[in-house]
């Protein structure tokens, strides 16, 4: 019998933005996504956000920042998911963060989606329905 | 350290920030193609207001540029404590343009 190719990416694959926070990612949250910086994958210490939002679509990364303003004009057009996270103590987001990677634990999952963790509130955006839903917690 | 992030987070700080005082800080830089316009370091992605606020949770800079190059960027003492002032003065414009035009 065949074998069926496995699928790389079972994991959401995350680029993260050069960010003291973003530290905790590998720490906290490697068993449920795996996390890469910006540089590292653009190997450019000063890649424009339109270049890091070129790579991601093209080799299909997800995108974590913490600057809401970073990616807002470039967005509609590109089909790997943003998560942007309020410029917050870790303490605070890490636990939505790993929540919201439970709920979406396979990388498709977040495919055409803007998330917003501010504060206690998790905003979930699908930008091909343009339908939101908010979660509070 | 939320209250800082809550301020940052709002960017209205951004229109008390003149042109002027970058030409004091050779190190720092504003493009609207890099992360959304915030200073940041220049040659890096580096937000100067992060530096800040890991100076005010007092990590030092060796730490902070080991921290940095786990990330593959490069930054030296200079930069970051450049970062530094250059955030101070900005947000004490931003207090100083908030209560004149109150």
């Amino acid at each position: 019998m065949e074998k069926k190719p496995q699928n790389k990416r079972r994991k959401p694959h995350f680029c993260y933005d050069v960010n003291l926070q973003f530290k905790y990612l590998n720490k906290e949250c490697n068993k449920l996504a795996t996390f890469t910086s910006s540089v590292t994958l653009l190997k450019n210490e000063e890649a424009s956000d339109r270049d890091i939002l070129d790579y991601c679509c093209k080799h299909d990364y997800h995108i974590i920042t913490h600057n809401k303003h970073n990616f807002k004009d470039y967005q509609n057009d590109s089909k790997v998911g943003i998560v942007y996270i309020g410029n917050q103590d870790p303490k605070y987001w890490l636990n939505k963060f790993k929540s919201l990677m439970r709920k979406y634990s396979d990388h498709q999952d977040l495919h055409y989606k803007t998330i917003n963790i501010v504060g206690n509130v998790i905003e979930e955006i699908d930008r091909i329905i343009g339908d939101g839903s908010q979660i509070a917690s | 350290m939320s209250d800082y992030s809550q301020l940052l987070e709002s960017r209205e700080f951004l229109q008390f920030i003149p042109s002027s005082i970058l030409s004091k800080y050779k190190y720092i830089a504003i493009d609207p193609s890099i992360q959304g316009g915030m200073p940041h370091i220049k040659g890096t992605r580096v937000i100067v207001f992060d530096v800040f606020i890991a100076q005010m949770e007092k990590i030092s800079l060796n730490q902070l540029i080991m921290e940095y190059k786990n990330m593959g960027t490069t930054v030296t003492n200079n930069q970051l404590k450049e970062a530094f002032e250059f955030s101070l003065e900005a947000l004490s414009k931003f207090i100083h343009g908030k209560k004149a035009s109150k």
